[in-house]
Order: C-alpha cells, then structure tokens, then sequence
C-alpha cells in the first residue's frame, strides 16, 4: 500500500527529523510501551514521546548481563542492552525516560538507566486492581509527570492544547481499531505483518503523519477488491511482549499458512481499543482511558479480565488456534499459561500453544517444530 | 520413636508425651516416617549447636509451628496464610486477636521444618513443578513451598490469603494462581516503588500514606472474612510488642560484633525468621529464647570461644539460606566470619525514620517503617542500607549472596557491587544462588568461589597488618 511506504520513508528519516527537533529546542521523551504513558501529556507540552520499543535481537540482552543478573525478562534487557551499547540514537537522545512502573522488571529498566547512565528517569506507579484508590494514584502519578513534563520543557500545557493533544492520539486510536475489525473478516484486508508495523510505527512516527498513514490505510482497504486471499487456520497471539524488530513467531505462523488475525500485548503494541473521553476533567479522561478500561496486564490481580477479555477476542475473530508467546522470565504471564489453557478450552473448544523466546537465534529450529505441529492439529 | 529428633528441638520430655497423638498425626500427614525422623537428628546434630539450650528451643518454636499449622484444619482453626514478605504487625495483631485463627506464613514454617530440619524440601518444591510453577523460570522456590505445600495437603486449605505486592510482584500472583485454581479468596496489599532515585533516605509521604491504606485495608477484609475484630487498642499493643521483640533481637545480635564470632548464623536464622513473621509463640517463647542466649552468648564471649577462628575476615551477608544450613556452614568452614546479613539491623536512617512523630496512625507507622528499611523502599534503599551496614559492623568485604529469583531483588546486586567496591573499597562477591532451594546451588557448587574471596580476604588482611 502506498500509504505505508511513505510511512516507511518517514520513519526512515525519523532519528534525524528527532534530532533536528532537539536541536530546535524541543525535549524527547523516552518511555517504555507498556500501554500506561499518555503520550497527550507530552504532545500538549510541545515534547515529543518516543516509545522504546526494539527487540528481538540477542545481542543487547547478553550485553545486559553485566548490569543486571540474566533472570529479569528478556524485553526489558534488551531495554538495558541498547541504552548501554549506544548504538540505537533514538535510545541515545531521549532527554527523560518516563516510567509507567507495572513491574521489577520494568523496575530494573528504570533502576539501570538511573545508576549506569546520565539520562534522568521519572517513574510513576502503577497500581496492580482497579480501586478507586487505584485509580486515584494512577491519577496523582500522572499529575506529577505533568508537573515533570513542564518543568522540564517550561511549557505550560494548558486545556487546549491537552484537547488538541487528546483529539489526535484518539484519531489514531480509532483509525488501528477500525483497521483491527476489518481483520474479523473472512478474507482479512491487511496482514499480520503490516498491521503489527502499523502499530509499531505508532510509537516513533511524528503523530499527525502517522494519523494521515492511518487514514490512507483505512481508505485503501475498503476500496481493496478483492480482499487478501487467506486459507489457513487463524491465529490469536498473545503474550507478554512483541517488540519491532521480534518478529521471529510471525515468519513462522505464516510460513505454515496460519494467519494472526488479532494480538493482544502488554507491551510492544499499543493498545486501541478505548478511547479517551474528551468531557469533564481531562486529566481524569486520561485516567479513565489508560488505567480504568484498559484491559489490564498479567501483572494485575485478580488477572481475570484479561483473560476474559483474550476468550472474547477469539469468539469474535473467529480463531482457529491460540499462541501464546511469552519472554523469558516473565512470571506473571508463566503463571497465567499454567491455567488459561483450561478456560479457554471450556469457552471456546480451543487448544492453546505456549512458545518462550530470549531473542536468541538458536530457538528458531525448535521454535519451527513446534508451530508447524501445532497449525498441523488445528488445520481445518 | 520420636524422643531423640524432640529432644533436640529442646521438648521436655513430659511434652513430648503429651504431644505424641499430635506429633504422629502431624508426621502421618506431611509423611514423615522413621528414616526422615534419623535424617533429621543427623542434620541436627552436625549443622546445628545442639548443645546450646536456646538454639533447641529456638527450633521448638518452628516444630510447633509446623504441627500447629499440619493439624490447623482438623482442629476448628480459621486459616489465614500471609505471604513473604509480610507486614509483620498484621501477622501479630491477627494472632493476638483470637486464638481461634492460625495465622502464618505456610512458606517459612515448610523451610525452617521441611527443609532445614528433615531436609526433605524438594518434593514440596517438585509438586509446585508439576503444576505449574516450573523450575528454570524464575519461580522463586518460596512460592513454590508455598503452593507445593497446599497441594500436598501439608499445609491445609486456607480460608484466606493475604498477599503482599508492594515488593515482590511473584508473591501475589502466586496468590492469583491459587486463587483462581483452587478458589480462595485472598487479599493483596498493593503497592508501587516509584520513587525517585535520590530520595531515599526521605521516604514521600505519598508512599507511606498509599501503604499504609493498603494495609489498613487489608486488615479489614481479613477481619470480615475470619470474624475477628482487631481495636485500635490491639493494633497498637501488637505494634508495642513486635518493637520489643525486634529489640530484644538486636540486643542479641550485637554479640556477633565480637571476635571470634561468638556463634553461626545458622544457630540464629530459626529466631530471626519467627522475628520477620511472628504469632503469640515469639513474644512468650520467642523472648525467653532470645534471653536465654543472650546469657549464652554473653559466656561463649568472656570464654573467647567462637564458630571461626579469632581474627577471621568478616563479611555481610544478603540473608542466609532457609532450608538447607550446610551453605552457611560451608562459608564458616572456609574461614569467614558472617556475623550479619542486610536484613538484620538497624541502621541509622532507620533509627531516624522511626523516630519521626509525624505518622501517628497505626498503618502509617508500620508503613513508614518498614519504607525506611531500604529494600522495600526502592534499589537506591538497598545500596544506601549496604553501606551504612558495612560502616557499623566494619567489615572486610560483603559476600552477595543474592536469590536469584527474586524479582524484586534481582535488580540491585550488581549496583551494589559496584557502588561499595567503588565508594567503600570493600571487595564484593556477587554470587548467584537461592535461599530455598539447594538443588541448582548447593554448599559444593558455591564452595569455589567462596573459597577463593576468602583467600583473597585473608590475604588483603595479611598484607594490611604488614
């Protein structure tokens, strides 16, 4: 699709646009995707939100060794690892890493940057239920990364550019949801592949391009005629993290003939499926959206919703088949694949299959082996 | 059958009579038969200070505790399993509000019997295995006796878990998991560690405030659920009386200070992990224990005696291993002297931190407290407790010793090598291993290179006295 090889180009340029910004005056922010930072907070105070979200490589997670013991998740090494080998810029040049704080192993991303490097890190909790005390510390987290925000960049974030702000991360929200759906269909528009870029793409493209690549999508797709021709069993992959660039699950299912038609991430993709309410007090809006509605992660208990949430998302796709790939050492999701199979099995008549990867080429063989029996049991 | 193994955990032998129904109901559940009960008293006899009269008692404490908890069901009590770590004081208020309600962390009492004394652990941590909780993942070996113990039926059925998350995020999703296999019910005291980096040792009031109704909470759930009633007049007794018992603890420790080290560690890990999750049993018997080697102590020092040789290095260590005492013993028998782990203490931001009048209420203080701790504050806490640790206890190097499991922990081990080699001077050993589990990281596995850091030690200390 035209749309998304400019996109491509945009992006391809994107470090040295960011870098011309920052040079201009303008502040980045780093932050990790874990579907808890509103990036309207930064857009409404002139800064620029870049969500870190590499992975799938190996090498910055071995580097990560020697700052933090191997047994934290893999994503988050990596995290580590890239910050630490100073080759990724866009990972060089953010001016505050902000910190939606789920987990320790979010923790030790944000420890390691603090002790090992010069970047400054605001952290701000996240509580693990959704309890009006819960909410109201989300709440008072957010307001004080606003206060950061301002001090940091000296720009008062007032109402209307909050709204501005709020109004265009809700259009590209939308836009993914509604490029999401096409996907329920029989002879899905798009790929795996291209939507999971488009979303990818979200975190580090200049928002407004990216808003225009969306529209452009949506446009193409419906008048696309005839759709994508899809034969194969279709796929729900879920788990823990899908960073750009991991994308070792994907090249498997589809060189089986499996289609992913819908994934449900914690962190890597972003999330769509609400939007923020621009009535009342803003602030609460984004409260509202990004800690209340949000389906929550495996590290909140009761974890139920999600899974929920995962059963409904396979009745209404229509999922032939479950993946589940998870990082290592990602315990909160270890513990939720001992007893969603079962669930999901009585909702649905579904089997699911758990694949665990740390970046590391040599899963490939084995990794291989194990998709191809899995499609094979579920081929229609 | 059961005198020997009794009398070494310091029964008198009029109590061993009375207890015998008890005691074979007990083993017959937790299938403990002739051939561990020989185990035992072998593992008594070798790793620990048997003729010590307070060491014995000490170990009563956790036989009692295990057959207490084995037998809770059967005899009309409420159960209610908190997790570790623990918000001690609720742990105590709850045990203090009925005698109708075991309450206790199922985890620490399966380790100190189980593991330290039968040395027979690993089927509890196997059966958490097979459902689950796999090994080679991460899942720390705690929560895995925790959930291997239900599913054995050593540790009954709870009616209640009480959960903490404001450290460790495994412990309450371990809670989840039974929650949602097995049905119970629990409650989770949450919380975030989202300070900034240079404020420890300030603690924000946001945190001690957000802990402390965390706390509150959870207390009143737990009272609802077991139909118990803990007054503010309670609350602030047991607060009281867990402040006189850690005092007493410390007083007991400062013997360590002296040289040779007066006793092991080993001897003294079975009273500090009743402190760190206590019930009536601590402030009765807990107390007169630690009097009573407080008296022994005082006579080993005046006698010069000690478990390594005079002048031995000393180090810190994280915390010593729960289940198996042959690793804490190894690092004795290579010559150094561990006279403390980071867990033990208090240090003097800490001492400031409980001095500060400004949280009157219950929760807040306990909050504020167990913040000022350090570990649970944040990883700047930590390495802020190691150091001024270091500074009190004047030590030659810090053995790190860390549980490679824990996710809340994992974060900080290789800052703190780094910042008190570089700050202090005093050499560390990172060395992964865990504290509840010997089978991946047992006392021979470890030995080499706890040998080597303490040739090096030795040597440091040579080439300084010249």
């Amino acid at each position: 699709m035209e749309a998304m090889d400019t996109l491509s180009d945009h992006l391809k340029t994107r470090v040295i646009e960011l870098k011309k910004l920052q040079d201009e005056g303008r502040k980045i922010i780093g932050y990790t995707p874990g579907g808890y930072m509103p990036e309207e907070l930064v857009y409404a105070c002139d800064a620029v939100p870049v969500g870190l979200i590499r992975g799938g490589e190996h090498e910055p997670v071995l580097y990560a060794g020697a700052y933090l013991p191997r047994w934290m998740d893999t994503f988050c090494r990596a995290q580590i690892g890239y910050k630490m080998l100073g080759e990724d810029p866009s990972y060089q040049m953010v001016d505050l890493l902000a910190v939606p704080l789920t987990d320790n192993n979010i923790r030790a991303v944000a420890d390691c940057w603090d002790f090992y490097t010069d970047t400054e890190v605001f952290r701000f909790g996240i509580p693990h239920d959704k309890s009006d005390f819960a909410f109201n510390y989300y709440l008072d987290g957010i307001n004080l990364l606003k206060e950061k925000l301002e001090s940091l960049t000296g720009n008062k974030m007032d109402e209307a550019k909050l709204k501005e702000a709020i109004d265009l991360c809700n259009r590209e929200r939308e836009l993914l949801k509604e490029i999401s759906l096409m996907r329920m269909s029989d002879q899905s528009p798009i790929s795996a592949r291209d939507f999971i870029d488009l979303n990818h793409s979200s975190f580090l493209a200049d928002k407004s391009v990216m808003v225009e690549a969306l529209e452009s999508v949506c446009t193409e797709m419906k008048k696309q005629e005839p759709a994508r021709s899809m034969k194969g069993p279709r796929i729900l992959l879920t788990g823990s993290t899908l960073a750009r660039g991991d994308y070792k699950i994907l090249s498997l299912i589809e060189e089986t003939g499996a289609e992913v038609v819908i994934e449900e991430f914690a962190e890597g993709m972003r999330h769509y499926w609400e939007t923020v309410n621009p009535d009342g007090d803003f602030m609460e809006a984004l409260a509202d959206r990004y800690f209340k509605r949000r389906v929550p992660p495996a590290w909140f208990r009761p974890g139920r919703e999600r899974l929920d949430f995962l059963i409904k998302l396979a009745k209404d796709f229509k999922v032939d088949g479950v993946i589940w790939y998870q990082l290592m050492y990602r315990d909160s999701y270890d513990f939720e694949s001992y007893y969603f199979p079962p669930m999901l099995e009585k909702e649905t008549g579904l089997h699911m299959l758990k694949i665990e990867s740390d970046y590391d080429a040599s899963e490939i063989g084995p990794f291989r082996t194990r998709v191809e029996t899995y499609i094979e049991t579920i081929r229609r | 059958m059961y005198t020997e193994l009794f009398t070494l955990c310091g029964y008198e032998p009029e109590e061993i009579e009375k207890e015998t129904p008890r005691i074979e109901r007990a083993f017959e559940k937790a299938k403990l038969g002739r051939e561990d009960i020989e185990r035992a008293e072998n593992r008594l006899r070798e790793y620990f200070d048997t003729t010590s009269f307070g060491v014995r008692k000490s170990l009563k404490i956790w036989m009692e505790q295990f057959i207490d908890m084995v037998l809770a069901r059967e005899e009309g009590k409420k159960i209610i399993y908190p997790s570790y770590p623990t918000v001690p004081d609720i742990t105590l208020a709850i045990n203090m509000a009925s005698e109708d309600v075991f309450c206790q962390t199922p985890e620490l009492v399966l380790d100190m019997v189980m593991g330290q004394i039968f040395g027979k652990i690993d089927p509890i941590l196997e059966a958490a295995e097979a459902h689950g909780l796999s090994q080679g993942l991460a899942m720390c070996s705690l929560n895995q006796a925790r959930v291997g113990g239900i599913i054995q039926g050593i540790a009954p059925m709870p009616d209640l878990l009480l959960g903490t998350g404001f450290f460790c995020d495994q412990t309450p999703k371990t809670d989840d998991y039974l929650h949602e296999v097995y049905g119970i019910p629990m409650v989770i005291m949450d919380g975030c560690m989202d300070s900034s980096w240079d404020e420890f040792p300030e603690i924000s009031s946001r945190r001690v405030k957000a802990l402390g109704i965390e706390i509150r909470r959870a207390m009143e759930e737990c009272q609802d659920a077991l139909g118990i009633k803990i007054t503010d007049e309670l609350l602030e007794e047991s607060f009281s009386d867990f402040t006189k018992l850690w005092t007493s603890l410390f007083m007991l420790w400062d013997y360590m200070k002296n040289d040779p080290q007066p006793m092991s560690l080993v001897d003294l890990g079975p009273l500090w992990w009743m402190a760190t999750s206590p019930d009536r049993r601590a402030l009765t018997e807990g107390i007169q224990v630690i009097a009573q080697l407080i008296r022994e102590m005082h006579q080993k020092v005046k006698e010069g005696k000690g478990v390594v040789p005079k002048g031995a290095p000393k180090v810190l260590i994280f915390c010593h291993q729960a289940t198996d005492p042959r690793v804490m013993r190894m690092i004795e028998n290579a010559g150094i002297a561990v006279p403390t782990t980071a867990l033990i203490g208090v240090t003097a931001s800490q001492a400031a931190a409980f001095a500060d009048t400004k949280y009157t209420i219950w929760e807040e203080k306990v909050a504020n407290n167990m913040l000022s701790h350090g570990l649970y504050h944040s990883t700047p806490g930590c390495i802020h407790r190691y150091r001024e640790l270091c500074q009190t206890w004047n030590v030659d190097g810090v053995l790190n010793f860390y549980h490679f499991s824990c996710r809340a922990y994992c974060i900080a081990p290789l800052m703190i090598k780094s910042a008190i080699e570089e700050d202090a001077g005093i050499p560390v050993l990172s060395l992964e291993g865990d504290f509840y589990d010997t089978r991946q990281y047992s006392a021979e596995s470890l030995k080499t290179r706890v040998e080597t850091f303490a040739d090096m030690l030795t040597i440091k200390a040579a080439s300084r006295s010249g």
